[in-house]
């Protein structure tokens, strides 16, 4: 039932709405995939919350379109992560 | 996948099918896409750059993919730490949170572009390696696709090069032919002073060529003596056609000069046939008209067809050819062929022929239709061929029309194959529509596999033909002189396309079917023969109808014609050819002028033959049967209800008072010429059976009159009637014909027919004639035959033979097509039923019932196939001519037999029965040895 009533909560937002979400977060500050998809959590107050299996082809999608570009930055805590931002 | 993908395309923010996938899918998941940091690069570098890095960057990609999803979830799981997890759970919730990693994956591959292109890779590697797996069915599919398209190529080529292809010359539409006018105003071939005019006032053409037609006896140690056709030809002949010759070179301007043109340039075909393609034959020395001539030049095999009779190319010599050159029409002619100037339109250069001609023609009436020079486009001689060659276009498009039937049964041939394939990948095919594959992925990648069979067949089809090109240009020249089979561009394109189109035609419905599963019944394990057999049985059962029924038509066909043949070689001739010898004669211009002289020497000829014992009787005519006759405009004076003479269009043949008697054509009225009818008595004539009846339907032509229709013609008398007899082809319709004494028209060709006694050994009677006769005069040249020999080479029979061959071998590809199609389906029947068999034998079923049980199933087909097919041939045997034929060589006309003859068809159908009976022995045979126990536990 819990499970149902969570499935009607989420919302099915066409595929230009996430492209502009990401967009507009990169605007602040570039970001790599999780730190993405937790800020936009973040910025639309716990309402939206990305499905990153739409994530990542959305984000290499925008990076072949060459709306943004991507780099590897090394970080200290461990793995090298793929930073993305607006071109 | 699809499913996932096209959510992806909504890009809903929710995962709503999480599937878990399990991550053994490494024969599925191979896909590489195009990456690329592209920046701010333009689409079509873009496209470029995607395109090299799909193939070199992609292993780099995917590391790097894994490694972000991997930083990722390695990020979420430390996260979770922070919340107080054990690192397991926490491994675990991240996890979850993700969402399917390799689905994530995947759509993000698919972002990289050319997911077909790797996706049709991949389907090509597995199906190289499913039919490695089982090379019996692959080899068998290809090798019929390759009968199947290799025929078809076949086809093809000849039809190309006979009709379809470009003219092989330099820009056909600025050449031209030039014509003259006779009396009537029709077409003729200009006179060699016509063609001298031309080439030295004319400024609209920039060059003008010609040709004329020359007979040359050509003599080698093999044949003595046979007479060949040739062109004598200008030197700018060949440059103004834009040909250049194959091997060696073209004439030079000091070889057209009388004395030095002593050399000579072969046509393809006369190469090919008469010198093997032998590559040294340049420089060679060769006996023609008694003089020794060098061969410079092969000619190259695309101007076959449009100069199909002629074995030689000489220099034409204008002065000694107006004297020695082919007297056809009785006048020496110039074929004039002119390539117009840049720049020059056909109307100017009308207006200038017009006024060139005009010229020529000073002193002529204009009441005078002759002399007028036309222009006229060079292409347009050959697209208004003669009846002879009419009937053999249309027999070469008979032998397309059936390499089609053949084509199409070996395609439903490999069409049962594939289904049959397709039901034992029944649970395979489950399988992967359970792990998401869309229905559509998998038809795609069936219609791969069948793809790669179809192209697989054209090749190997294009090679078997290349390996044979030889043997179907032979006999395809038999048919329609000149057409050859070569594997060019178009041969090649249309093979490739044919494959692709059967391969999509004939792929299609088996993927569509075998791809129709139900994944309940399929996955529990149900017996996947049962399961889908039925689904595809049907199909399979018409595929087999289908060949049989084409099959049918293919035999029925064949059968009609050939029976048409049989008829045409027994049919009533009028005449007894057994045992004649025959002795053509054309005497040399420059001797023999005076009548007197001819007469002489005709005279002293048929005294000489008869003096041999051998001989029963010997007579002359001016052309033999077999060979045709002239025709004129006559008057008759024929008791008709106008008082006027009738006139007519006959022909007429020059025959001496003891011909008929040779031909033992036997005299129906009055009396055969006798030695008072010569050059001072006289006229006489006498007609045939037909003539008598046209014209004389009451009455007795005998007594009465017939002239030329010129006005001062003198009347002959016509003192006899003789039965009807071939002029021309043995199965011609009779035309009313009129004989004269050849002793009143003296000709300058004629033949003599000797008549050789039935007990003598007629090969050395033939060589003792040629002896004797030769030495009526040692400087004439005999050419000897005999008159069974005539009817054996006439147009008809020539035409009919290789159609016959060519359909013959069809047929037989067709009949070999069906026997595999029938065992096949047969055998996979047998083993679908074999529980159903074993429950038979285990309830007390006899061997032979099993086996009629079989044979019972293979008639129903077979039948079904028949009865189809008897349709079918109905409507198409409509297109075999079966009316009357006049005298041209037929070809495809049905001779004796009508459409629906019923022995042709119930031989085809017995034929076919016993072909289908015979293919289903094996599986009978192996269905009446099933072992009850072992079927029974048989899945």
């Amino acid at each position: 039932m819990s499970a149902q009533k969570g499935y009607q909560n989420r919302t099915e937002i066409l595929q230009g709405t996430l492209d502009m979400l990401i967009l507009q977060t990169l605007q602040w500050a570039p970001r790599h995939g999780y730190a993405l998809s937790k800020a936009i959590r973040t910025n639309s107050g716990e309402i939206l919350k990305v499905d990153t299996g739409s994530l990542y082809p959305a984000l290499h999608r925008l990076e072949r379109k060459g709306w943004i570009a991507a780099e590897w930055k090394k970080s200290e805590v461990g793995p090298r992560l793929r930073v993305y931002r607006l071109t | 996948m699809e499913e996932v993908r096209g959510g992806a395309a909504l890009a809903s923010l929710s995962a709503d099918m999480i599937r878990e996938e399990a991550f053994t899918r490494g024969a599925f998941a191979v896909g590489q896409g195009a990456g690329g940091d592209f920046g701010s690069l333009e689409s079509s570098e873009k496209r470029e750059r995607s395109m090299r890095f799909a193939f070199r960057g992609r292993e780099r990609r995917d590391r790097e993919l894994q490694e972000e999803i991997q930083a990722h979830l390695t990020l979420a799981e430390r996260e979770e730490m922070e919340s107080g997890r054990t690192r397991k759970e926490a491994a675990f919730a991240a996890r979850r949170e993700f969402g399917n990693v390799t689905i994530a994956e995947e759509t993000t591959r698919d972002m990289w572009g050319w997911r077909w292109l790797s996706d049709f890779f991949q389907d090509l590697r597995y199906a190289v390696r499913t039919f490695r797996q089982r090379p019996g069915f692959a080899t068998v599919a290809i090798l019929t696709l390759a009968l199947g398209i290799g025929a078809n190529s076949a086809a093809f080529g000849l039809v190309d090069s006979a009709f379809l292809h470009a003219l092989p010359f330099h820009e056909p539409e600025r050449l031209v032919h030039v014509w003259t006018t006779d009396a009537a105003g029709d077409l003729h071939t200009p006179s060699p002073a016509e063609y001298l005019a031309l080439r030295k006032t004319s400024k609209s053409f920039e060059q003008v060529t010609g040709a004329g037609w020359i007979r040359v006896l050509y003599d080698n140690a093999q044949s003595s003596g046979q007479t060949l056709l040739g062109l004598v030809i200008t030197t700018n002949w060949l440059p103004t056609l834009g040909i250049k010759p194959l091997l060696g070179r073209n004439f030079l301007d000091e070889e057209q000069i009388s004395g030095r043109d002593a050399v000579v340039m072969l046509s393809h075909t006369c190469w090919r046939t008469r010198f093997h393609s032998d590559p040294n034959t340049i420089g060679r020395k060769i006996n023609l008209d008694r003089r020794t001539v060098t061969i410079i030049g092969v000619l190259p095999q695309s101007l076959g067809p449009y100069y199909e009779d002629i074995d030689l190319f000489a220099p034409l010599v204008l002065d000694s050819y107006k004297e020695n050159g082919d007297p056809r029409s009785g006048r020496v002619r110039v074929q004039i062929a002119a390539r117009l100037r840049p720049g020059v339109t056909f109307d100017q250069a009308r207006s200038e022929t017009e006024v060139i001609a005009q010229q020529l023609r000073e002193h002529r009436p204009t009441t005078d239709r002759s002399g007028h020079l036309v222009v006229e486009d060079f292409a347009e001689t050959f697209r208004h061929p003669g009846p002879t060659r009419q009937n053999a276009q249309r027999g070469m498009w008979l032998t397309a029309c059936a390499a089609t039937l053949v084509l199409l049964i070996a395609c439903a041939n490999v069409a049962s194959l594939l289904l049959a394939r397709g039901v034992t990948r029944c649970k395979e095919v489950a399988l992967r529509a359970a792990l998401g594959c869309s229905r559509g992925r998998m038809v795609r990648q069936l219609l791969t596999e069948s793809g790669l069979l179809f192209v697989c067949g054209g090749i190997l089809g294009l090679m078997i033909l290349q390996w044979s090109r030889d043997i179907i240009t032979n006999v395809a020249s038999g048919l329609l002189p000149g057409t050859y089979v070569q594997i060019d561009a178009r041969v090649w394109t249309v093979t490739l396309g044919v494959s692709f189109l059967t391969a999509l035609f004939f792929g299609l419905i088996p993927a569509l079917l075998t791809t129709r599963v139900s994944l309940n019944d399929s996955l529990k394990g149900a017996a996947p023969i049962a399961a889908g057999g039925s689904q595809s049985r049907r199909p399979r059962n018409f595929l087999v109808v289908f060949q049989i029924a084409l099959g049918m038509v293919l035999v029925v066909g064949f059968g009609l014609l050939f029976h048409s043949l049989r008829n045409v070689q027994s049919a009533r001739i009028g005449y007894d050819p057994r045992n004649v010898l025959t002795a053509r004669l054309r005497l040399p211009p420059t001797r023999y002028t005076e009548p007197s002289a001819r007469a002489r020497l005709m005279r002293d000829a048929l005294d000489r033959a008869r003096l041999l014992p051998a001989v029963e009787s010997a007579g002359i005519t001016g052309s033999l049967p077999m060979f045709g006759a002239e025709s004129a405009q006559f008057k008759i004076d024929a008791p008709s209800p106008n008082t006027g003479p009738a006139d007519a269009e006959l022909y007429f043949v020059a025959v001496s008072p003891e011909y008929f008697a040779t031909l033992k054509a036997p005299m129906l009225a009055g009396r055969p010429f006798d030695d008072e009818d010569n050059l001072t008595s006289k006229p006489v004539a006498i007609v045939n059976e037909l003539f008598s009846k046209q014209y004389f339907p009451q009455s007795y032509p005998v007594g009465h009159h017939l002239a030329f229709a010129d006005s001062r013609a003198s009347w002959m008398e016509i003192v006899g009637v003789v039965s009807n007899f071939s002029q021309r082809n043995p199965e011609e319709d009779s035309r009313p014909l009129a004989y004269f004494p050849i002793s009143q028209t003296l000709p300058t060709e004629w033949s003599m027919a000797v008549r050789v006694r039935a007990s003598a050994d007629f090969a050395s009677s033939s060589q003792r004639l040629a002896d004797w006769l030769r030495g009526v005069d040692p400087q004439l040249f005999w050419q000897f035959g005999s008159m069974q020999q005539d009817i054996h080479d006439s147009e008809s029979l020539v035409l009919r033979r290789p159609i016959i061959v060519l359909l013959a071998s069809f047929g037989g590809l067709a009949l070999v097509l069906a026997i595999v199609g029938v065992f096949g389906v047969t055998s996979y029947s047998v083993s679908e039923r074999t529980r159903e068999i074993g429950i038979r034998v285990a309830l007390g079923a006899v061997r032979v019932e099993i086996a009629r049980l079989v044979f019972r199933e293979t008639l129903t087909l077979a039948f079904a196939g028949l009865a189809l097919g008897t349709f079918a041939a109905f409507g198409v045997t409509r297109f075999l001519p079966n009316g009357p034929i006049g005298w041209s060589g037929s070809g495809i006309f049905l001779y004796g037999v009508s459409r629906t003859d019923a022995l042709t068809y119930g031989c085809a159908a017995v034929l076919l029965a016993s072909v289908a009976v015979a293919a289903s022995w094996i599986p009978a045979q192996r269905a009446m040895r099933v072992d009850p126990m072992v079927a029974l536990r048989h899945e």
